[in-house]
């Protein structure tokens, strides 16, 4: 039985004030998504940014949650790194569709860059923190 | 009891965008992995944090399945002990761990040169638990090879 | 002479890889990209034409990241990428180019 998967979702930002949307799938192999977490290259970026998501078309996050509620600084502890999803959000080939949005000139970011965002896949529902 | 054993992968970057592949065998005995953590350990010197310094991806049992694809950053200051990542990966015998890292620091034209990039160190820690053998203490006694090789 | 079908069915074998379907992959990039990426989830691509990408190419995968080294024309295996594939090429394409994956979809 397979437990865990961190799964990656990378998004390429070419241009200041860029909004990408990207639909990708889950792994069929895990049950449930526990929790994301979102890396941007520099933790000056968070302010501004956001990202929408649907998965399995239910809606997670509006296209204008931001960014900064979803992730912390360098220093946080891999294990508290994570947003943790209080429902249950059902994975297994589930489809993901997300819009991540630049803030575009409020920081002077490197271009490109690319944004990570990562999945905890679990099988076990009862796996909690 | 829980007996456990802190395996360490440790990978050396040498040039820019470098791509460093992993495949390291486990030892025999350890049956799961509970934790996985993964620091820069040496190397970079640098007046403030960098979220990110490369990509790291792990697969587990030989390539049976992708588990683990983190960033690696890195950290000025030593702050508190780092907490394991918890996980839950059942681990079949001696079998390999395979994955990459990425080098993806962003070096700007001028500076890219072997010259001037320094190489630094990441390490991977990987928490694994494992069964103690049960002591037999009349056959060890008479032959500790033959007590061993009657268990399997 | 090495067998490249062969090869993938042994590595799906050991990996206890079930197989739902398997097709050729082809992907035109038009002259000038310096940069392409898509999405290859719950799949693998074999990439069977390494010798047609410029030496330096990073190929960047979920489960692999491979810079095309200078002697690749002498190197006959074949590697695997999946979930997020990302393309860098060291400078743009000055011709379009085709590159082709075996598709391995998973059951």
């Amino acid at each position: 039985m397979k437990n865990h998967k961190f799964q990656q979702i990378r998004i390429r930002i070419n241009t200041s004030g860029e909004s990408v949307r990207f639909t990708v799938e889950t792994d069929k192999l895990y049950a449930i998504v526990k929790a994301i977490h979102v890396s941007l290259p520099d933790s000056r970026m968070l302010v501004g940014t956001s990202l929408g998501l649907k998965i399995n078309g239910q809606e997670v996050f509006d296209d204008a949650h931001e960014v900064r509620l979803l992730t912390c600084g360098n220093q946080v502890a891999p294990n508290k790194k994570f947003f943790h999803f209080e429902e249950r959000i059902e994975a297994g080939g589930s489809t993901v569709e997300g819009r991540f949005t630049d803030p575009g000139n409020l920081y002077k970011a490197k271009y490109p860059y690319d944004v990570k965002v990562y999945l905890w896949l679990v099988n076990d529902p009862q796996h909690k923190r | 009891m829980r007996n456990i054993r802190y395996c360490i992968i440790r990978l050396e970057v040498t040039h820019p965008g470098q791509v460093v592949e992993i495949s390291q065998r486990l030892p025999m005995h350890v049956n799961r992995c509970t934790g996985y953590l993964s620091r820069h350990t040496q190397g970079i010197i640098s007046g403030s944090d960098l979220p990110e310094i490369g990509l790291l991806a792990l697969e587990f049992n030989s390539r049976k399945q992708l588990y683990i694809n983190d960033v690696i950053g890195f950290q000025k200051d030593i702050g508190d002990i780092p907490e394991y990542l918890d996980v839950d990966i059942p681990l079949m015998n001696g079998q390999l761990v395979t994955g990459y890292y990425l080098d993806t620091r962003k070096i700007e034209p001028k500076e890219c040169s072997h010259k001037v990039f320094a190489p630094y160190k990441v390490s991977i820690y990987l928490r694994c638990d494992y069964v103690k053998p049960d002591k037999d203490v009349r056959s060890s006694a008479i032959h500790t090879t033959a007590a061993g090789a009657a268990k399997y | 002479m090495y067998d490249h079908l062969q090869f993938i069915q042994q590595q799906l074998g050991q990996r206890n890889i079930e197989t739902a379907l398997q097709q050729f992959y082809r992907l035109t990039l038009d002259a000038g990209t310096l940069y392409h990426h898509f999405y290859a989830y719950n799949q693998l691509l074999f990439l069977t034409n390494a010798e047609q990408l410029p030496v330096g190419t990073l190929i960047h995968s979920d489960c692999r990241a491979r810079i095309i080294p200078k002697d690749i024309e002498r190197l006959q295996g074949i590697e695997d990428y999946t979930g997020t594939i990302s393309i860098q090429f060291p400078e743009p394409l000055e011709e379009s180019r085709t590159i082709e994956f075996i598709q391995i979809i998973e059951n």
